[in-house]
């Protein structure tokens, strides 16, 4: 039992869904593979390479014990994915021709799929050839997006599990304590108003939703809800009115 | 009137305080309506709120900052932000929200207090509101902080006067509206009775008798089917001395709660029921189940760690992503009870604290009072008993052979070499001895309790750590049977209820109550379930002590 272990699985949630961008990326890159165009391959070089970057992070965040099972998965992938590389570049100087060592180095993909698309490519027209590879690059270009969303989600919900290690979920102990927290959360409040005009407001609500417990994230995100509550506020305090006033007369004629 | 009284009382059948105070405050943010808001509280209704909500809970419903109203930190103006104000009706809160409303800092006011508000109080308030942005002002009786569901403080550790016996003038107001609060949140007129033999207690029943008559108005929609019983301290100055072996009662004795929060090696954790299964579950538990349980707890823990391994298909992935706060949260409470649980098997350990216990209970229940003056001196005299357990120890032997033991305890007392504990076991004498206390302590006198320890003895005991019966026991089952004697039991409204219609009744202590109380209170209302016909029980007193602010609060009264 490791007293550790938000830490720990922070990372190991990283890590597998870098598995899975790995495989998706990898199925992409085989769908195209006989019929690359500069800008796909240009796209796909870039992912390439962040998920290099993210394996080399990961690989810095483990223990140095080489015993250690991520590192060994680690260093696996990071292997895989220089073989990506490697064939992908090969593929890309040699187009088409080299159907058979890309069946020999590939033991996961789904050979049906690929035989289904020779068979169209021979009976079908140019015209549909065509078509079918923009809706390729499509696929390709859409898949990137999921990627680096993933990668936003992740990164988001790493950042939770960090925060939630300190975090106690107590009113009065966040008071006594947090004062000058408090004092950054408005300074941070009135840059956010600031900011109103900025489209970014989703992106920042969707932040400050799930950072619980900072002020800072939480003012950050409610901008858009802050506008909202002063239109509120105004309209209301037309209609809300003379209630105190009332009341007092009332009192006073009592 | 315009201040509307909000009534909830329907909701439920089981009388359930921290319940109460939760459905109040959801209606406080619900009539604030949607938004952000702020929250502005006093000392108190920040503890209040505290212990029935937590911060996660309370963002949810859009209250994003809590701030103090009373620590004379400079707010700055947040003019799209809707306040929500929940302080005590004191001087001086009204004097701060005067002022706030004068400058308002928020769009909106939403204000509710604590508890009754004169209309002189109102009016002032009323003249402040120049830029009109109250919107609501309501009295919600929520005035003591709701520990649990049978249990509510007022947190004031220390309510005596320095020099004399009794409660300060404030203590005793503050006790008196917390009283009429939990009175009026829970809607009920009591039949109210008081030991005779504590000042306090008199004048605390009559004051609280008095307001209901004034207050007839707010009074006029209640059930009278409660006994309101005020007791003091002192008639059982035991209980709160013994150590305790509930997972609770235990915390709060070697760690020391704050509310309900506790700290470990520097790490805070919060400790409730309502989102901590482990502690709901092993709350009342002992030190053994609670060992054992923990252990269960890991071993799941590690199974679902295990399972989470194995992500292979994206399907896996997405299972996991939705499993993974569950998982998340239970390996917060895996951390946090093994941290509290294994401080508190090294404190036990360390301060050779079951066999301190075991002499505590052996002394209090068989008071044999030449075998436990042996075992008293070896205790003393080992290296692994603290200061503060041999204070204890002296106490209860002090206590439970009054008058019978002047040259020992002369003798221990002087092995202190303490001046400060010479006094404050005077000081305790005096406050709880035998001179002040009414009722059988220590059921020597009655020969039916007699009785009943001889055939316990014979029987054997089932567990020597757990043998003693807090006092409120038998001041539960007479109040129960309608058996409170007239000598001893003062009663302040006549009005007459029927001992067959009580369903309820609510205990006030005065100079604090314990856990170990509160869960004998829980058992009693477990009982309830199985016999219908039993009253549903209440506690709520100045404080929840453990041995050690036991022991200062006595200490305070000797200055």
């Amino acid at each position: 039992f490791q007293m550790n272990e938000s830490k720990r699985l922070g990372t190991e949630l990283k890590f597998y869904r870098l598995k899975a961008h790995l495989r998706s990326h990898k199925t992409a890159i085989s769908d195209n593979e006989n019929k690359f165009d500069e800008e796909n391959l240009q796209r796909i070089m870039v992912v390439q390479k962040q998920l290099e970057t993210v394996v080399d992070n990961l690989l810095a965040d483990c223990p140095t014990d080489s015993q250690c099972e991520a590192r060994i998965i680690l260093t696996k992938l990071k292997d895989e994915l220089l073989l990506i590389h490697l064939r992908v570049l090969h593929n890309h100087k040699n187009p088409i021709t080299e159907d058979n060592s890309y069946a020999e180095s590939n033991i996961y993909e789904e050979e049906a799929t690929s035989m289904m698309m020779q068979q169209q490519q021979k009976r079908g027209g140019m015209s549909d050839l065509a078509k079918e590879m923009k809706d390729k690059a499509e696929v390709s270009l859409q898949l990137e997006n999921d990627i680096s969303n993933i990668e936003a989600i992740f990164s988001d919900l790493h950042h939770i599990v960090h925060e939630q290690g300190d975090f106690i979920d107590s009113i009065e102990e966040n008071v006594e304590s947090c004062v000058n927290d408090v004092k950054r959360g408005q300074r941070d409040l009135r840059e956010a108003v600031q900011h109103k005009g900025r489209t970014t407001t989703m992106t920042a609500a969707m932040v400050g939703g799930v950072v619980v417990g900072a002020p800072a994230g939480v003012t950050a995100g409610s901008a858009i809800v802050g506008i909202l509550g002063t239109i509120g506020g105004v309209v209301t305090g037309f209609i809300g009115g003379n209630w105190f006033n009332k009341h007092a007369k009332k009192d006073a004629q009592e | 009137s315009l201040i509307t009284l909000f009534s909830l009382f329907t909701l439920f059948n089981m009388v359930d305080v921290l319940d109460t105070v939760r459905l109040y405050i959801k209606e406080m943010v619900h009539l604030a309506g949607p938004q952000m808001k702020i929250m502005l509280m006093d000392k108190e209704t920040t503890s209040i709120v505290s212990c029935a909500y937590g911060q996660n809970e309370m963002m949810q419903k859009e209250v994003y900052i809590f701030e103090r109203i009373d620590n004379g930190v400079q707010r700055e103006p947040i003019k799209y932000l809707k306040c929500l104000v929940y302080v005590r009706p004191t001087p001086d809160n009204l004097h701060l929200l005067q002022e706030e409303l004068r400058n308002p800092r928020y769009a909106q006011y939403y204000i509710y207090f604590s508890n009754i508000v004169s209309k002189a109080d109102l009016k002032m308030l009323a003249e402040a509101d120049e830029q009109e942005t109250v919107r609501d002002v309501q009295e919600f009786f929520i005035d003591s902080i709701a520990l649990s569901s049978n249990l509510c403080s007022l947190s004031i550790p220390r309510p005596y006067e320095h020099t004399v016996m009794s409660m300060s003038i404030q203590s005793h107001r503050r006790s008196t509206e917390a009283i009429i609060a939990l009175l009026l949140s829970l809607k009920k007129r009591p039949l109210i009775k008081y030991q005779r033999s504590s000042e306090d207690a008199t004048k605390l029943a009559q004051k609280v008798g008095e307001v209901i008559r004034r207050e007839a108005q707010l009074f006029e929609e209640t059930f009278l089917d409660t006994l309101l019983l005020v007791i003091d301290r002192f008639e059982d100055p035991v209980t709160p001395l013994l150590n305790q072996w509930t997972y609770e009662a235990m915390v709060h004795e070697l760690l020391t709660f704050k509310q309900n929060c506790v700290t470990v090696e520097g790490n805070k954790y919060v400790l409730n029921e309502r989102d901590d299964d482990f502690y709901a579950k092993n709350i009342c538990s002992n030190f053994g189940e609670i060992g054992a349980n923990c252990k269960a707890l890991i071993t799941e823990y590690q199974q679902k760690a295990n399972t989470h391994k194995n992500v292979e298909s994206i399907a896996d992935m997405k299972q996991f992503v939705e499993e993974y706060p569950q998982f998340k949260k239970m390996s917060g409470s895996v951390s946090k009870h093994v941290a509290i649980i294994g401080e508190l098997s090294r404190l036990v350990g360390a301060h050779n604290l079951l066999e301190v216990s075991e002499l505590e209970q052996s002394m209090v229940v068989d008071g044999d009072q030449a075998r436990t003056l042996d075992r008293l001196k070896t205790l003393l005299a080992h290296p692994k008993t603290t200061q503060g357990d041999a204070t204890r120890l002296i106490m209860l032997y002090a206590l439970r052979f009054e008058g019978t033991n002047g040259a020992d305890l002369r003798a221990l007392v002087q092995k202190m070499r303490s001046t400060e504990t010479t006094e404050t076991l005077m000081a305790l004498l005096k406050y709880a001895g035998t001179a002040r206390r009414r009722g059988d302590l220590f059921g020597s006198a009655n020969p039916m309790e007699i009785t009943k320890r001889f055939i316990k003895g014979l029987k054997g005991v089932e567990n020597v750590y757990t043998q003693h019966i807090p006092l409120l026991q038998q001041q539960l089952e007479a109040a129960s049977r309608g058996r409170l004697v007239d000598g001893v039991w003062g009663v302040v409204n006549q009005e007459a209820i029927p001992a067959t219609r009580i369903d309820h009744i609510i205990v006030f202590i005065v100079g604090g109550a314990t856990f170990a109380e509160s869960a004998l209170v829980r058992q009693w209302n477990e009982r309830r379930r199985s016999q219908p016909g039993l009253p549903s029980v209440t506690l709520q007193a100045t404080h929840v002590h453990n041995t050690t602010s036991f022991i200062d609060q006595i200490s305070a009264m000797r200055q």
